[in-house]
């Protein structure tokens, strides 16, 4: 099956290849004329031929045409549409500058162009987002948020209003590759999920795919969010900058040498203290974060770039509690043009996630984290106007530390352990070929062949047959089984594990005319490193841990189909998809499974699986003074843990149970108006089905104690779930002579101020001792006004 | 470059907020559950050792008492046993029964009895015709070094600290369950502290705990082997699942050691994999206890 699979591929390859008659290269980078950032997903077009071609992730774009004179169309919405003719009787390489239609403090209408569908594109599934609709949408407190914008989109969502990360259609938060200028970033939330990690005055653009995933990318079995950094402008120096009511944003940016080199530094912080109302108790929490970039273009075929990343969180209760936290991100990049056809980059990227914790009325500091050493080799070539081939390779290295506790003072009785540290390399070789067969049929197909080796490690646990679970078959209980003995004749060369998987993936478009195409998919993916956590939604002090003797990776299939549309002029577009995703070795966790500071994690982990299926539609309206979108999905998403042979019953008794952000309906719908240059006002509604919860089926008491009983996991729901945003945007007159250009952001999060749960939960009233259900939520109506400005 | 000048106001309408609201529940039927906890104090020759039977509720019922046909305390190796009867007037509890040859004066078991360290102790009880079992072993423990009461608080300016000093025997793997009176307890395992003097704070939550000077507060040590650790510490978080959010840990029943034997007979019905529902909740141990006082300043 997956040889024919390669032959096919190798077959289509060289079929047309063999084809070449007299034909000539255009290519060139397409960048904005005054900041010379170079822009992604411009369109080059060929009325005539009804060919064309869009910008890549670097601003680079290549066709290869029979000889001939053409007329070409650069457009790019927002900016100055340039049409041109171009006689094509040799390689001709042109360099593209497009300048803004108008000058507005926001760029308002750039975004849309990219965010719009491409009708015959086979890549399907994928939402973009720009820096500027993500600012533009209302949120909690005013603070912009990467996150929190792609859960308006549909198939995205989260496992509550302030919960951490978030699921992309059905699948577990750590299931997505959240990729910063292409470096892997662990974790996504500050504030413990109250706000994301991506400051978006340093972003350029973002895609989420959500299915139909390229083979270029690989490791995680949900999504990819593919986000890039601004470059920096090389022109001129600028800066930006806004006020809010939880962080201040400053971002400088300019040219190192003019037209050649730029740098960029973007910082945020939040004022500490922030959270003193919130909590009612004396602490600190805050958090900044720091986004950097250079780039040199050497000369038009070499260009370096070096971006960095850092951010930090502070949580700290009454000096006995503290915790900190945060990703670094270092990235090398070379793009080099081998030839006007053939595009390469070369990246090195360094990334840790770490956590530390101090608990001062126990004696202890507490250290643990994830580092990864990344090498890229991509290459794109553009053969002909009919087949680009993207092809590269990928090597990861990881180490990870599960944990080290040390005494925080000689007064302490804790004694220094380090849990044994995990290392792991993972090794990819893609192949991605996108085709056109006919003007109406276009196809991507590749396959990614990755290997994860577990590497030698100090400590490894021998259990008697391999088995470190046991189950009871009296008490129905799972436990962890005796260790043997611990072999530590490993060195860090020896192989613990080796996996190998081979993943197709295949797309394809066909198109009825410009307007009106169906797109189909299939996405076969592994992922061999798991987030251990058992909450609704990751905590900052969840370890990651690879895949090994006890542990397999998730192996994930994903078949999507869907019908796109555009109406009166690319003015409104429709796309709905239906998919159906399965997902093999999700790990699970025996009931009342320790997952911290646990040297034998093995023994609480039992293999599942998880499936989920939906519905996407997602209608928006593209131009004019009113803009947005109405997003609404329809899904389902389960997992379950059998027993491992039918002398077990498995968790849940092996039942289907709906995961934690499993909600049957979603809608959400964006709303702006630009009712003047002065006004601008935006709005979202969002409802969703109530999350699965539990209510208790009975109670009992053990030596005082009240304990609530449960029937099968998840099956209750908490009360529906809806609110409006508002935001209403003020640009004051300004004078066309002055830089400085300002608007004031007025916004109002949950307008009505429903009390949405965010859990019930059930206990004994510790005064009354009555027992209760409790209800929290988050936020109730909170207004706040941000100050953004330019120059 | 310009000057940048801002002023900006800020107000912060935050809210955060917990009420009571009602909830439809689906209760399930009764079930027995047995608390038959038995804390030893090695230091006195006898030690009462009564054991509470009751049944689940619904959430916001009542717990009943549980009548029951049998039950008794085995030593598997010496065949000797404790039989068990009602204690006259109170529903659900029942205390050990004299017999011409049970280890039982005044309605407490002989100290000497329970000792043993070997997972020779074996519980019956009978329910409604259904036979449970349960086995069990002594978990010795440590003494508290030292119990005083500290200034620092965690949450709340009326949090009450007790800072709890202990050692931690050599050599063997340790589990602690500490009792620190109103139905709160703490799980204690020596991984990090092997064989050490340890000190660390405990805090009464001021909101749920306002405790008064002079007021006497009973606090324990308890020996636990793995299996009694992890029950304890299940039920402490499953009592107070709190207001996590989406920080939640999977809830759960938490189920104990006490078996359903009814027709296990090794031919026809070998375990209770197709009967995942028939279980009593609970569990049967026997530990050694140190008890502590601490008056409050």
């Amino acid at each position: 099956m997956k040889k024919s699979f390669l032959f096919v591929l190798l077959f289509c390859l060289g079929f047309y290849t063999s084809f070449c008659q007299e034909k000539f290269t255009l290519n060139g980078t397409i960048s904005d004329s005054a900041s010379n950032e170079t822009l992604i997903g411009v369109n080059i077009l060929f009325p005539e031929t009804s060919n064309g071609v869009a910008t890549n992730s670097y601003g680079f774009y290549s066709i290869t045409l029979p000889e001939g004179t053409y007329q070409i169309i650069i457009s790019y919405l927002g900016y100055t549409e340039i049409t041109e003719t171009i006689v094509l009787d040799r390689d001709i390489r042109k360099d593209i500058q497009l300048s803004l239609s108008t000058e507005s403090l926001d760029e308002v209408i750039i975004e849309e162009k990219v965010e719009r569908v491409n009708i015959r594109k086979p890549q399907m599934s994928v939402n973009s987002l720009t820096a500027e609709t993500i600012k533009r949408i209302p949120v909690v407190l005013g603070e912009a948020d990467v996150i929190k914008s792609i859960l308006l989109l549909p198939g995205v969502t989260s496992a509550g209003e302030a919960a951490s990360g978030f699921n992309v259609r059905g699948g577990a938060a750590d299931q997505n590759l959240i990729l910063l200028d292409e470096a892997i970033i662990f974790n996504s939330s500050h504030l413990f999920g109250l706000f994301s990690v991506f400051n978006p005055d340093a972003i350029k653009d973002l895609k989420l795919y959500k299915g139909g995933i390229p083979a270029r990318f690989g490791g995680r079995v949900s999504s990819v969010l593919d986000i890039y950094q601004k470059e920096g402008n090389s022109k001129q120096f600028k800066a930006n900058g806004g006020i809010g009511l939880i962080s201040s944003r400053l971002l400088l940016e300019g040219p190192i040498k003019k037209d050649k080199g730029a740098f960029l530094i973007g910082g945020r912080s939040s004022y500490a203290h922030l959270f003193l109302p919130l909590f009612d108790i004396d602490n600190r929490a805050s958090f900044f974060d720091l986004n950097t970039k250079l780039n040199y273009k050497i000369n038009d075929n070499n260009s370096v770039y070096l971006s960095g990343y850092f951010g930090k969180d502070d949580f700290t209760i009454s000096d006995s509690f503290s915790n900190n936290y945060g990703n670094a991100v270092g990235n090398f990049r070379w793009t080099h043009l081998f030839s006007d056809k053939l595009f390469s980059n070369l990246s090195l990227i360094y990334s840790d996630y770490s956590y530390g914790l101090e608990l001062d009325f126990v004696g202890f500091n507490w250290d643990s984290g994830i580092t990864n050493l990344n090498l890229k080799y991509d290459l794109k070539h553009y053969l002909n106007d009919k087949i680009q081939v993207n092809y590269g390779i990928n090597n990861v290295y990881y180490a990870f530390n599960p944990g080290k506790i040390e005494p925080n003072s000689p007064e302490s009785g804790i004694v220094e352990d380090q849990l044994t540290k995990q290392f792991a390399n993972e090794f990819a070789a893609y192949i991605d070929i996108e085709h056109k067969i006919t003007d109406k049929l276009n196809i991507q197909y590749g396959v990614r062949w990755s290997n994860f080796i577990r590497l030698g490690q100090d400590e490894v646990n021998v259990y008697t047959d391999d088995n470190p679970v046991l189950f009871d078959p009296f008490l129905l209980l799972y436990q962890g089984a005796e260790i043997n003995n611990v072999d530590t004749s490993f060195s860090r060369s020896d192989k613990l594990a080796t996996f190998n998987t081979l993943e197709p993936r295949f797309a394809l478009s066909y198109a009825f005319n410009d307007n009106t195409s169906i797109k189909a998919s299939y996405t076969h993916m592994a992922q061999y490193i798991h987030l251990l956590s058992n909450t609704s939604s990751p905590t900052p002090l969840d370890v990651w841990t690879p895949s090994g003797q006890f542990i397999d990776p998730q192996i994930s299939d994903q078949y999507a189909i869907g019908y796109f549309k555009n109406f009166k002029e690319n003015e409104y577009t429709l796309e709905t998809e239906v998919f159906y995703k399965d997902i093999d070795n999700r790990i699970d966790y025996i009931d009342g499974a320790n997952l911290i500071a646990n040297d034998a994690i093995e023994q609480v982990i039992l293999n599942g699986e998880a499936r989920a299926y939906g519905l996407e539609v997602l209608f928006r309206k593209n131009e004019g003074k009113f803009t947005g979108w109405l997003a609404y999905t329809l899904s389902k998403s389960e997992q379950r843990t059998p027993g491992r042979n039918e002398n077990e019953v498995g968790i849940n008794l092996g039942q289907w149970y709906n995961t934690p952000y499993d909600k049957t309906h979603d809608i959400s719908i964006n709303a702006n108006y630009e009712m003047s240059k002065k006004w601008r006002f935006g709005a979202n509604f969002i409802y969703q089905t109530g999350q699965p919860t539990n209510f208790p089926v009975g109670q009992f008491e053990f030596q005082g104690l009240v304990i609530p009983t449960y029937g099968f996991r998840n099956e209750q729901r908490l009360p529906d779930f809806h609110r409006i945003d508002v935001s209403a945007t003020l640009t004051p007159k300004q004078n066309k002579d002055r830089r400085w250009r300002s608007e004031w952001v007025f916004s109002i999060y949950n307008l009505y101020s429903r009390k949405n749960a965010a859990s019930i939960n059930f206990r004994q009233n510790q005064e009354t001792r009555v027992n209760e259900a409790v209800r929290t939520s988050i936020f109730g109506i909170i207004p706040s006004v941000t100050y953004n400005f330019k120059f | 470059m310009k000057n940048i000048l801002y002023i900006l106001l800020l107000a912060i309408f935050f809210t955060s907020c917990e009420d009571v609201v009602d909830v439809d529940l689906d209760p399930e039927p009764p079930r027995l559950v047995v608390d038959a906890l038995i804390r030893v104090d090695t230091s006195q020759n006898v030690t009462e050792a009564n054991i509470r039977v009751s049944l689940t509720s619904s959430f916001f019922g009542e717990i009943q008492p549980a009548e029951i046909e049998s039950m008794q305390i085995q030593n598997e190796e010496t065949g000797a046993f404790v039989p068990y009867e009602p204690v006259p007037g109170e529903p659900g509890l029942y205390r050990p029964f004299p017999t011409t040859v049970s280890p039982v004066i005044d309605n407490m078991i002989l100290t000497d009895f329970l000792i043993n360290p070997d997972p020779i102790y074996i519980f019956s009880i009978t329910y409604q015709d259904e036979l449970y079992l349960a086995r069990t072993s002594f978990s010795p423990t440590t003494p508290i070094d030292n119990i005083v009461q500290g200034d620092n608080t965690l949450f709340d300016d009326d949090d009450t600290e007790v800072i709890i000093t202990f050692t931690d025997a050599p050599d063997r793997e340790d589990f602690y369950v500490f009792d620190f009176d109103f139905g709160e307890f703490l799980t204690v395992e020596d991984t990090f502290f092997p064989g050490q003097n340890f000190e660390f704070s405990y805090f009464y939550e001021g909101d749920d705990f306002p405790l008064e000077s002079g007021q006497e507060i009973n606090i324990s040590i308890l020996g636990a082997d793995e299996p009694f650790y992890d029950y304890m510490e299940q039920l402490i978080t499953q009592s107070d699942l709190g207001d996590n959010g989406p920080f939640q840990v999977p809830v759960s029943t938490v189920r104990g050691n006490i078996l359903n034997a009814e027709g296990i007979d090794n031919i026809d019905v070998f375990d209770n994999v197709d009967r995942p529902n028939n279980f009593a909740l609970g569990y049967f141990a026997i530990v050694q206890e140190f008890k502590n006082t601490i008056i409050i300043e």
